[in-house]
């Protein structure tokens, strides 16, 4: 059974558009933080793309992703290079 | 006292649309991913990952009960019965053969029995009375396996579609049973919890980092999950992928 009337395509493009906008709010969040907040914020960003690195790339059909619980279902190919690129992004070395 | 990362985080998914904020979700639960097995040691958590965990679960703003550390149910509900158990684990076993690998478990959309359940108002008043009464029916139910050694899946917040998320214990067995689902609160220790076939926990899923931990050699286990959605979410469109 699914939910009724929902164009998931859409939604998945809406995703992947919105990443870079978050993105950039993030990193005018990281310029306003004191040294040792952006050191906490940094370790996070390396950790989710590493962790990014271990998932299983997108080839999920989209009407399968329903059923799948994890919210790293929703890293297409597209999104997934952007948050691999966090470390690089922000000049963090891992 | 100034704010905290946690508190500027918090302040910015205020400001975020629905789809930034379903990605600043997708980043922080990514993030534990890395930072919960880290940090598996018994020592106080860095801060790093109390920022993580503070953040998901703050984001959510109160939407759900926020005192319960994610946890919102365990029990075993009195309409719940062997013959529907039974019938479940069924027909958990006659969806494994379409089962399909999504990191380390297999995945399976629910058949007709694990449908009508998902749609039931027996299962929607419980996950009510657990999430203070905002809760409203996705339809989606899914199995999911176990049923290797190593399976599992790491720690993780759930999509739109499980926001909270009634999970069914089906199966646990084999030579070892090691396994169990694990809760990561806000503050403090991880919760394990050990199952017993016919329990129920309701999670909120989409705001708490939980995980199943590794099956050993001939450890079995099936799992129904069925996906409710937040109500009243301050004027944010949950996604529905």
């Amino acid at each position: 059974m699914a939910d009724e009337g929902i164009d998931r395509g859409a939604q998945q493009e809406e995703l992947e558009a919105a990443l870079p906008r978050l993105i950039d709010r993030i990193a005018q969040l990281r310029s306003e933080l004191d040294e040792s907040e952006r050191t906490v914020l940094d370790e996070i960003l390396v950790s989710a793309a590493v962790h990014t690195e271990k998932v299983q790339a997108d080839d999920i059909g989209v009407n399968d992703k329903q059923f799948m619980k994890p919210m790293s279902v929703h890293m297409t190919a597209p999104m997934r290079e952007q948050v691999l690129a966090l470390p690089s992004r922000f000049g963090i070395t891992r | 006292m100034p704010p905290t990362l946690a508190d500027r985080v918090v302040t910015l998914a205020g400001t975020l649309d629905s789809a930034e904020l379903n990605n600043l979700r997708l980043l922080l639960g990514m993030a534990a991913g890395t930072l919960v097995p880290s940090e598996e040691t018994g020592q106080e958590p860095r801060a790093s990952l109390r920022t993580t965990l503070a953040c998901l679960s703050a984001i959510r703003n109160g939407k759900v009960v926020p005192d319960r550390g994610g946890l919102l149910y365990r029990g075993r509900p009195d309409w719940f019965s062997g013959e529907r158990l039974n019938e479940l684990i069924q027909e958990s076993h006659d969806r494994r053969p379409v089962a399909r690998l999504y990191e380390r478990q297999f995945v399976a959309g629910g058949g007709t029995i694990a449908d009508e359940l998902a749609r039931s108002n027996l299962l929607l008043d419980l996950v009510r009375a657990a999430s203070n009464g905002m809760a409203s029916p996705t339809g989606i139910a899914s199995y999911l396996y176990y049923d290797a050694p190593g399976m599992g899946i790491v720690p993780h917040v759930d999509t739109e579609v499980f926001a909270l998320n009634a999970l069914f214990l089906l199966v646990h067995e084999g030579r070892s049973v090691q396994s169990s689902l694990v809760v990561y609160p806000p503050t403090g220790p991880p919760l394990n919890l050990r199952l017993s076939p016919g329990e129920v926990v309701v999670l909120d899923a989409n705001a708490v980092v939980h995980g199943r931990s590794s099956v050993g050699p001939e450890e079995r286990v099936h799992v129904l999950t069925i996906g409710f959605r937040p109500e009243g979410a301050d004027g944010i469109t949950p996604f529905a992928l």
